[in-house]
């Protein structure tokens, strides 16, 4: 079928140009992809992290948390990661947290690793038992989604908790009903399992008889306190004043995570900022080459368009525009590559590297991936305005006269 | 009318410098026809390039309609090729991702809208040419006569008062060659100013004028 009859314009010119040479254009494009894909993703991973530190602390209620001096490390990987852990101090810490001059109020909580391989057990799980009459942290999520308190036997489960709901998850023997599964966060609240710290008690003296190995906890302890301040911006200055006033423990600030999290982000990055620059680098010279390699090849084409009227602004703008056109499709090939290769590798890389991540909103994600198109586009067109400018500063005589 | 004030170009390459054009001088007057002949690096292409402002020379002075090409901008003087001239390269200079017809309405993509050439009247060209079967063929699938002839109705679309014709019919065969000329005589009564270059002596007399170049100077004006 033959084609509407119209001028070619400089538009139509560049498209078709596009698909003369579809394996030269592929090229482009590929090299193009990858160095945007690298950069998508590596911007995902930084917004996705920074988006999970956000939530997740904001979940957790707490101005800071208050645990055994030697337990901040496990605490630092529960809460990135969900890494079960178990550690516990006396519950009259509580009291005397409590006590410090600057503290609005205090939750305990108690932490259980549940045993993994066991008939006892549903798996390997960080279960957090909580105080309802005090938590921050998962109360005012069952206010809003269950409108009341939870029964001795029901727990409330993470987001990655593999579960169904209604559904039934077993511990040292006990069986709890799913009330319902919390929203995500990309911290370790999402892998732990929260129930009400009498139902913890309970479970620990039922494990005595039902589970293959006894859950021990020490009557009365909590493996670590909520803290709420008073004043929220004295964090540091009041984690450093409850160290000192209650023998034996250590106060972990929001910051104090969000710090960790960072250095391990930088870690991450040092091992991809590389790779990306240097793939970028690669994709830009041989974009340049190849774009060379075009316009030197097309130089009696210009001098023709330039003979019948081109002016050596519009044929630099069409060869210029040919390559923003490349560099924009690479740009966003390479935004849908970079998300579908960091969705496969998500996970060993953040296990890796230990970090929290949560999906930022679609609407973020799409503006990253226009940032990086739009960014692709330019940085092609910058690479092809040397040669296409020195292409169109010929003289159309010469030009036309070039060996093509 | 076209006017040259010796206008000198050279050209250097490694090791040696060439006089293409040395201090031509002449007055072209609208509507003539003139055919330039001459071998093979007589200076009959950058004659031509000169006159359509696609070479700026080394001296001296080019002046379409009072116009002087080399003291207009870029943009002044691509505007005035693309509205006053028309051009037939010795390669048949298409572009291979169009069609015959969208070849030969290239120039409007530098035409102000409405500054002529329009759909009807490339295939009424083409139809002059003897081509209106071949508007939707691409430059792959046309013998090089066949895009000859497609590059001539090109040149004509925008009805330009200058022709600059270079080679028009190298490698054509006689007929072809026959048709292509009588194609520029019968312009050249219309009123246009024809310019062509050409190693065919024998088409001498179809012209007002001919000018044999030799080394860059003019060795016979008729």
């Amino acid at each position: 079928m033959s084609r509407p009859v119209r001028g070619p314009g400089l538009v139509r010119l560049t498209l078709f140009n596009l698909l003369r040479k579809p394996g030269r254009s592929s090229t482009a494009v590929v090299a193009v992809m990858l160095a945007a894909a690298t950069v998508f993703a590596g911007a995902l991973i930084g917004t996705g992290v920074q988006h999970a530190v956000r939530v997740g602390m904001g979940r957790l209620g707490a101005d800071l948390m208050v645990v055994p001096r030697g337990a901040v490390s496990a605490t630092h990987t529960a809460l990135v990661m969900g890494e079960p852990v178990a550690f516990y101090m006396d519950g009259a810490v509580a009291g005397q947290v409590a006590a410090v001059p600057g503290v609005k109020s205090v939750s305990g909580q108690t932490y259980v690793e549940t045993l993994a391989s066991a008939a006892c057990c549903t798996g390997r799980l960080f279960l957090i038992g909580f105080d309802p009459a005090t938590d921050l942290t998962v109360q005012p999520w069952l206010y809003r989604a269950l409108g009341r308190n939870l029964a001795p036997d029901e727990i409330l489960v993470g987001a990655h908790v593999l579960t169904a709901i209604p559904g039934t998850m077993k511990f040292f023997g006990t069986e709890f009903q799913v009330a319902g599964q919390l929203d995500p966060t990309g911290m370790g609240m999402d892998e732990s399992v929260f129930l009400p710290a009498a139902s913890v008690a309970a479970m620990a003296a039922n494990s005595v008889t039902l589970a293959e190995k006894p859950l021990a906890i020490p009557p009365g302890a909590v493996s670590a306190v909520m803290v709420r301040l008073v004043d929220p911006t004295q964090d540091d200055a009041m984690a450093a004043k409850i160290a000192a006033a209650v023998p034996g423990v250590a106060a972990i600030t929001g910051g104090q995570v969000s710090r960790g999290v960072t250095r391990d982000l930088a870690n991450l990055m040092s091992w991809l900022l590389p790779i990306a620059g240097g793939v970028l680098l690669v994709a830009a010279l041989l974009f340049g080459l190849l774009f060379s390699a075009i316009t030197a090849e097309r130089a009696r084409e210009i001098g023709l368009l330039r003979a019948i009227g081109a002016t050596q602004f519009q044929a630099v703008a069409a060869l210029v525009g040919e390559a923003a056109l490349l560099g924009a499709i690479g740009g966003l090939a390479g935004a849908g590559a970079g998300l579908g290769l960091y969705s496969l590798f998500q996970k060993a890389l953040l296990v890796e590297f230990g970090l929290p991540f949560l999906w930022p909103d679609a609407l973020q994600v799409a503006a990253m991936g226009v940032l990086v198109t739009a960014g692709a586009a330019l940085l092609a067109a910058a690479t092809a305005a040397w040669p296409a400018r020195r292409i169109a500063r010929l003289e159309p005589h010469f030009a036309i006269h070039a060996r093509g | 009318m076209i006017t040259l004030e010796k206008v000198t170009k050279a050209y250097t390459t490694r090791d040696q410098r060439v006089e293409a054009v040395q201090a031509f001088s002449g007055e072209i007057q609208a509507g003539e026809f003139i055919i330039v002949t001459g071998r093979s690096g007589a200076g009959k292409s950058t004659l031509l390039s000169l006159i359509g402002g696609l070479i700026r020379p080394d001296a001296g002075r080019v002046m379409v309609d009072g116009k002087e090409l080399w003291a207009l901008s870029d943009r002044d003087r691509s505007r005035l090729r693309c509205r006053t001239m028309g051009f037939v390269f010795q390669f048949a200079s298409l572009i291979p991702t169009l069609t015959a017809v969208e070849n030969v309405l290239l120039p409007t993509a530098f035409l102000p809208a409405g500054a002529g050439g329009n759909p009807a009247r490339a295939q009424a060209l083409l139809e002059r040419v003897g081509l209106a079967d071949q508007a939707d063929r691409l430059p792959w699938q046309l013998s090089g006569g066949q895009q000859k002839r497609v590059a001539v109705a090109r040149a004509l679309l925008h009805r330009p008062a200058i022709l600059l014709a270079d080679e028009p019919t190298a490698d054509l065969d006689e007929q072809t060659e026959l048709e292509i000329v009588d194609l520029f005589t019968e312009l050249h009564r219309a009123g246009t100013t024809v310019v062509m270059a050409t190693h065919n002596t024998d088409l001498a007399d179809r012209a007002t004028r001919h000018l044999v170049l030799n080394g860059g100077l003019v060795s016979y004006a008729s």
